[in-house]
């Protein structure tokens, strides 16, 4: 997994025009306060990656995960005035990405009925053999299902998107405790859920 | 503090590696970020626009309230002083409060002592009759 930026940072990978990144977020979101419209293109290309990721974490579909963002910084836009001066602007923006990620899975599952794809990674982490590779991943979306949606959240973006427990616990707007008491929840019935493929694993 | 931080080989790392293994990795390169982001900004200005006219009522609002509020304590303050003074009674005034004061009290002795006189005096229904007529005013 690729090294991420801190949540809070202002330098994200992949903000391939506009502002210099040592120009802060905090004086973009004072600009776009005064009506920047410039200033606020400059936080979307700063932020548009990682919140695309997290969508499509949760979506694990491009367009829809498209969509979502799309949505997220229009709305992030329109309700610019419950960003609170002095709170940094990714956890805020991730949060409404996140919340518009889970919304837009619980419309999806009522009106699709067929399965999500099947992954087409493959891990150099997975065991030896295309078989064993399927079957880790079958148990493993079955189990990540059969999580809880919080502690799924939270596994998605600790785990896949290497989020710290304090930056999962700003996003999602609970305490860093109830955050990890979660995460060892979701680790302890994915492990069970695993323990065969993952003994032979190691 | 947590699984996050157990060394490569243990479980938890085990786990994570199975968990990225089985997950597809975002479609970074799939995405047209040019458009994605022209998209957003499209709407961005007329967004922006309300905003501004919203904050333009706010400020008006904010600016009447605060000339608003001075203006009406001391116009409050004002009225008050002027009640105050305008209410402190004169001599004259005093004067004339206290004969209108006393007055019921004299009509309502004088009319004990007329009623005193009638039923001292045993009077008959004619006469009481032709009293109550004279009292109202309707005397024949």
């Amino acid at each position: 997994m690729a090294k991420r930026a801190p949540v809070g940072s202002d330098a994200e990978a992949g903000a391939p025009r506009g502002a210099p990144a040592s120009v802060p977020d905090a004086w973009l979101v004072g600009r776009v306060r005064a009506g920047d419209a410039e200033a606020y293109g400059e936080l979307v290309r700063r932020h548009m990656r990682r919140a695309f990721s997290i969508a499509y974490r949760i979506l694990e579909h491009r367009e829809d995960a498209e969509d979502v963002v799309q949505e997220a910084f229009v709305r992030a836009l329109e309700r610019f005035d419950t960003l609170e001066p002095g709170r940094p602007f990714a956890p805020w923006m991730y949060r409404i990405v996140v919340n518009g990620a889970l919304n837009y899975r619980r419309a999806r599952s009522v009106r699709r009925t067929e399965p999500i794809p099947e992954d087409t990674r493959s891990g150099d982490a997975a065991p030896d053999g295309a078989a064993e590779r399927a079957e880790l991943s079958r148990r493993l979306r079955d189990a990540m299902a059969g999580l809880p949606e919080r502690q799924r959240t939270i596994v998605q973006l600790a785990e896949l998107e290497g989020f710290s427990s304090a930056e999962v616990a700003e996003i999602l707007g609970l305490s860093d405790g109830t955050v990890r008491w979660h995460l060892h929840q979701a680790r302890r019935t994915l492990r069970e859920a695993l323990a065969p493929l993952l003994e032979e694993d190691r | 503090m947590n699984d996050e931080r157990r060394g490569p080989g243990t479980s938890g790392d085990a786990l994570r590696r199975a968990l990225l293994a089985a997950s597809p990795e975002p479609p970074l390169d799939a995405v047209d970020w040019d458009a994605l982001h022209g998209r957003v900004m499209a709407q961005a200005p007329k967004i922006l626009a309300r905003s501004a006219a919203r904050r333009a009522w706010w400020d008006v609002a904010a600016a009447w309230a605060a000339r608003g509020i001075p203006v009406t304590a001391a116009s409050a303050a004002a009225a008050a002083v002027l009640l105050a003074l305008a209410g402190a009674p004169t001599a004259a005034w005093l004067a004339e409060y206290e004969t209108i004061a006393l007055l019921p009290t004299t009509m309502e002795t004088e009319l004990a002592a007329d009623a005193a006189m009638l039923i001292g005096n045993e009077i008959g229904d004619d006469e009481l009759a032709w009293a109550l007529l004279v009292y109202e005013g309707e005397e024949p």
